[in-house]
């Protein structure tokens, strides 16, 4: 018998014949790095079969930020891909919103997970699209407000880049403390709207001819950085200097503190908000909506179009050209100083006074 | 000082309150408050009633209860409701009262005593017991310990060993408090107690005969809850809780008057109104995120952003208030705790997302390990053949897997026979009822069938036989509901009948209960039973183990009292006494005796009766006494031929 046999007690749960390393967050178990990788990869591949996300042959991009997420989409989509035989296409689609500083080392990331998976990247930026860069619609409009026009636009970019290259289906790396942080921040909101679809794992919205799926929906954030750890894979770790709103960050702590009490508690949310259904309301068929930030709805048309900038939409102008129009009356107030090269950092601490 | 400190609605009065940006005096804010609550119970049925005919008057009064759990938001509505009966009887010498108010004081917390001394004092408060009275306001005090020591009132399914609540399953020990300590999860303690006490509020309600339940939860309050069951995985429930459905599936109307009231001003109305001294005294704060529960965690959430976002609470009781339950299908899963409908087994849907097997062991280091963890496992020692068998990985998990589904499928067939028990109680109940009534008019009917079995004289004295001629009925009544909670159709109810025209015996009707009990190591069921007393035959008294016991002096046991002790307990009617719970100190064969009279004497009494009196009727069914009978003379066998055709002849004619 071979002598360096180890404790029972020290063993892997699940093979019971490695040591264990690690406790996995989402249930304490004790496991060993190799079923850890294991159990991690197979549960993302339950997801996408369960809600049959793919077909072969189909195109897909990956919304790359260069952040842990999407890194470590990426490694996973390549690995399932090649083990189960998905038979998708994979590409890389990053987005740069023109933030000096921060955005330049994330970009650096991501062109270097484009030799490292092997796959086509298309980078897409904000500057091309709308002729604003985030560091100028942030000095135009101030801090608070910069998450929204960042929103917009990002899901904007995303699709019409996808749609340069022929592809109808993004994927991001939204995971479950995302989603759960989501269900809780539209019941505070009072979000009815979104209430009920914030959990679906692939949107197909109208406004869009681009679907967007979340595979990481029940993966837990921790475990995503476990994963990246092991498999030591490359990513940046910095969050966006316009750090985000701060209503969005009270939930986030909440949720981690639940977490804290009842690991189970990000599953639990999730599951609640697939339970939400809202009462119907009466809508009138010729009614038009006019909604808070002056759009219109008018009753569902498809194939309707933006006439400022011909993106598929709902209303007459799509929402990021009302933003833009917005931001267009105010950029001859404000001068940026070109001189000013240090980055974010400097710019924000400046331009906190300047509210829109 | 300046204009800032008077009340902005009456303009005359200090500022004693700031709350939603207004300034109140404390007149101005009580009625503010109160308004508030109005508003919710503004419907027709509550309100104040006039005129003379006192049984219309009656029939449109309705009767409301409210929980008094001793928060500081239901002493504020039992206030605010009190203080509207009396509005509403000062308004006119022949105004009738609106509604008729039970309290139902109850408290998982402190012991009854407080809670007794809390309610009277509050009496005392609204003007004692007279004052009560006026205004049809009754006080009912629940003692939750005493219905959980006593099983009574409470269904028997929380009190089971659910080992997910503790590793060794509840045990049943002293209070409430006690056994709910037990529960290593606090948020699984919280949950636990509330879906106890919502279960005895609802049943109180029901017995009570109210039409309606108020509860006091502000929007504070609500709040928490609608993220509480948010973050417990419970998302379906928000929809019940403030969707104004009625309670469960009774006809109660629930209701929340207090929902447009904030946390805060509940508090500023409770020191007002001097009622803080009555709130049940909460663990101080300052624990540790990790001793905190769920629905903490989420009170200080709001506590902490409403100076910023103060819309927030209301803004998520709007929020939950939309919500509505998902469709469902028709015989929908239930809860066996709290009798919930579930819309998708939440366990199923956890196994789907986890995945539980592992690599197995690819190196030989790795199978050594994975050898000394089996020898750990199962105790046997393994033989050597099965030392150096190599796990094949793939096939024992196969074969785990395969265990688990047979399991799975062993516990559906379970249910299954369950069901079926169920279903068999709920359709015989009325046909035993109907058939107790025939049974009546037969004399000795129950003597005859209990000569007739054989094994039945195997567990009683030869002597008791004779008292069996004076059971005038006899009847096993199973106690599972048809749709309720309580499962188990070995739960039955024996009631004997006596009737003794020169008293042998005296008449009476005895009802013994029984149930089931599981023991939680071997898993095996056993009937257990109560002591139900019984008057023995005046000639046992000798060995009437009641007399025995009370006659003993100095407590001490003669030889012969000892042996006409022993006599006594092989009596018939020690069986009585029987709770199978004392080990050899009672009737032998009591199990065996209830089950007998429960799944075999009685469903099958026709049959033996008609073993013993062959002759009676073609089918074995007896017949009323009437003229065909008669011919029907089995004692006359002395024309056999001419018996026989004539029975048969009356009979085509009959049928003809």
């Amino acid at each position: 018998m071979p002598e360096r046999l180890l404790n029972v007690l020290s063993l892997c749960e699940l093979c019971h014949c490695r040591k264990a390393v690690m406790r996995r967050p989402k249930n304490f178990q004790k496991l060993c790095k190799m079923c850890f990788i294991y159990v991690f990869e197979t549960e993302i591949h339950n997801s996408i079969q369960r809600e049959h996300l793919f077909h072969p042959g189909e195109k897909v991009a990956i919304g790359a930020s260069g952040g842990k997420d999407s890194t470590v989409l990426a490694a996973v989509m390549k690995k399932l891909n090649e083990r189960y035989s998905y038979g998708l296409e994979l590409v890389l689609l990053s987005i740069d919103e023109g933030i000096v500083g921060y955005r330049d080392d994330s970009l650096a990331t991501v062109k270097r997970n484009q030799s490292q998976y092997d796959m086509p990247l298309e980078i897409v930026s904000y500057k091309d699209l709308y002729d604003w860069t985030m560091d100028e619609i942030v000095a135009c409009s101030g801090i608070k407000s910069s998450c929204t026009y960042c929103g917009v636009f990002r899901r904007q970019a995303l699709d019409r880049g996808a749609l340069k290259l022929g592809i109808h289906h993004v994927i991001t790396g939204h995971n479950a403390d995302d989603m759960a942080e989501t269900v809780l921040l539209n019941l505070l909101r009072g979000d009815t709207a979104r209430l009920e679809h914030s959990v679906n794992i692939s949107t197909n919205s109208v406004g869009s001819p681009v679907k967007r799926s979340k595979p990481f929906k029940y993966a837990y954030e921790k475990e995503i950085v476990l994963y990246a750890h092991y498999r030591k894979l490359d990513y940046f770790s910095t969050e966006c200097t316009y750090a985000p709103e701060a209503f969005r960050g009270t939930a986030r702590t909440l949720l981690k503190n639940l977490e804290t009490i009842r690991p189970s508690c990000i599953l639990d949310v999730i599951h609640s908000g697939e339970q939400f259904k809202l009462k119907s309301r009466r809508i009138h068929d010729k009614e038009v909506e006019v909604r808070a930030d002056g759009s219109v709805s008018l009753p569902s048309k498809d194939g309707n179009r933006c006439e400022r900038c011909g993106y598929l939409s709902t209303n007459r102008i799509c929402k990021a050209c009302i933003l833009l129009e917005g931001l267009e009356l105010n950029r001859a107030k404000v001068q940026i100083d070109p001189s000013v090269n240090d980055g974010a950092a400097t710019l924000t601490k400046t331009l906190e006074h300047l509210s829109f | 000082m300046g204009s800032d400190d008077i009340c902005r609605r009456c303009h005359e009065r200090e500022t004693v309150v700031v709350s939603r940006k207004e300034h109140f005096c404390e007149k101005c804010f009580l009625r503010f408050i109160r308004s508030k609550q109005r508003k919710q119970m503004k419907d027709e049925k509550f309100k104040v009633k006039y005129g003379k005919d006192e049984d219309r008057i009656k029939e449109e009064t309705p009767k409301i209860m409210i929980p008094l759990r001793f928060t500081t938001s239901s002493l504020v509505l039992l206030d605010i409701l009190l203080n509207w009966l009396d509005e509403q009887l000062s308004m006119s010498p022949r105004a009738h009262i609106g509604f008729d108010l039970v309290v139902l004081a109850m408290n998982s917390f402190q012991s009854l005593s407080w809670t007794t001394e809390k309610v009277s004092q509050l009496e005392e408060k609204y003007g004692g017991a007279k004052e009560m009275q006026r205004l049809h306001v009754s006080m009912e005090i629940v003692d939750l310990d005493e219905m959980v020591r006593k099983n009574t009132q409470i269904r028997e399914v929380y009190l089971r060993n659910y080992t997910s609540f503790c590793a060794k399953g509840l045990q049943k020990v002293g209070s409430l408090h006690e056994m709910v300590g037990q529960i290593t999860d606090k948020s699984l303690q919280e949950d636990f107690l509330l879906v106890l006490e919502e279960d005895v509020i609802v049943k109180r309600c029901i017995a009570n005969r109210c039409s309606c339940l108020v509860f006091s939860d502000s929007m504070s309050e609500l709040a928490v809850s609608v993220l509480g069951l948010t973050a417990r995985g419970r998302g379906e429930k928000i929809s019940e809780k403030l969707g104004g459905d009625m309670v469960k599936e009774t006809s109660i109307e629930s209701l929340y008057p207090l929902r447009d009231v904030l946390g805060t001003e509940v508090k500023r109305y409770a020191e007002l109104c001097d009622l803080t001294s009555f709130v049940v005294p909460r663990e101080s704060k300052g624990k540790s995120v990790k001793n905190k529960t769920i629905n903490e965690l989420v009170e200080e959430y709001f506590e902490s952003v409403e100076p910023e976002y103060p819309e927030v609470v209301s803004t998520v009781v709007k929020a939950g208030s939309k919500l509505t339950r998902k469709t469902c299908v028709s015989d929908p899963l239930r809860c066996s705790l709290c009798d919930g409908i579930i819309p998708e087994d939440p366990g199923e849907w956890l196994e789907n997302r986890t995945v539980t097997d592992g690599i197995p062991a690819e190196t030989d280091e790795e199978r050594a390990n994975y050898q000394k963890y089996i020898l750990s496992v199962t105790e046997k020692p393994s033989t050597e053949a099965e030392m150096y068998k190599m796990p094949s990985g793939e096939s024992d998990i196969i074969l785990e897997k395969a265990l688990i589904e047979l399991q799975k499928v062993e516990k559906e067939q379970q249910e299954i026979d369950k069901k079926v028990q169920k279903y068999r109680v709920q359709l015989t109940k009325p046909l035993f009822a109907e058939r107790r009534k025939a049974i009546r008019q037969i004399p000795k009917f129950w003597y005859i069938v209990l000569a007739q079995h054989e094994d039945f004289q195997e567990y009683i004295q030869t002597e008791d036989m004779k008292y069996l001629e004076f059971i005038k009925d006899l009847y096993v009544e199973k106690m599972a509901d048809e749709k309720g909670p309580n499962e188990d159709p070995k739960t039955f109810a024996l009631t004997f009948t006596f009737e003794s025209p020169n008293k042998e015996i005296d008449s009476q009707t005895v009802t013994k209960y029984f149930y089931t009990e599981v023991n939680p190591d071997t898993g095996y069921e056993s009937i257990k039973s109560h002591d139900a007393k019984i008057e023995w035959p005046k000639e046992f008294d000798d060995i009437n183990p009641n007399l025995i016991k009370k006659s003993r002096k100095d407590h001490k046991w003669t030889h012969e009292k000892k042996k006409n002790y022993r006599v006594g307990m092989k009596s018939f009617f020690a069986f009585f006494s029987w709770t199978g719970l004392k080990d050899n100190k009672e009737f032998r064969y009591g199990e065996q005796l209830a089950e007998m009279f429960s799944e075999d004497i009685f469903p099958l009494a026709v049959e033996y009766y008609t073993l013993a009196a062959p002759g009676i009727g073609k089918d074995g069914e007896d017949e009323e006494s009437d003229s065909s009978s008669e011919e029907l003379d089995i004692d006359s066998d002395e024309d056999d031929d001419e018996d026989y055709k004539k029975p048969a002849s009356k009979k085509q004619k009959i049928h003809q």
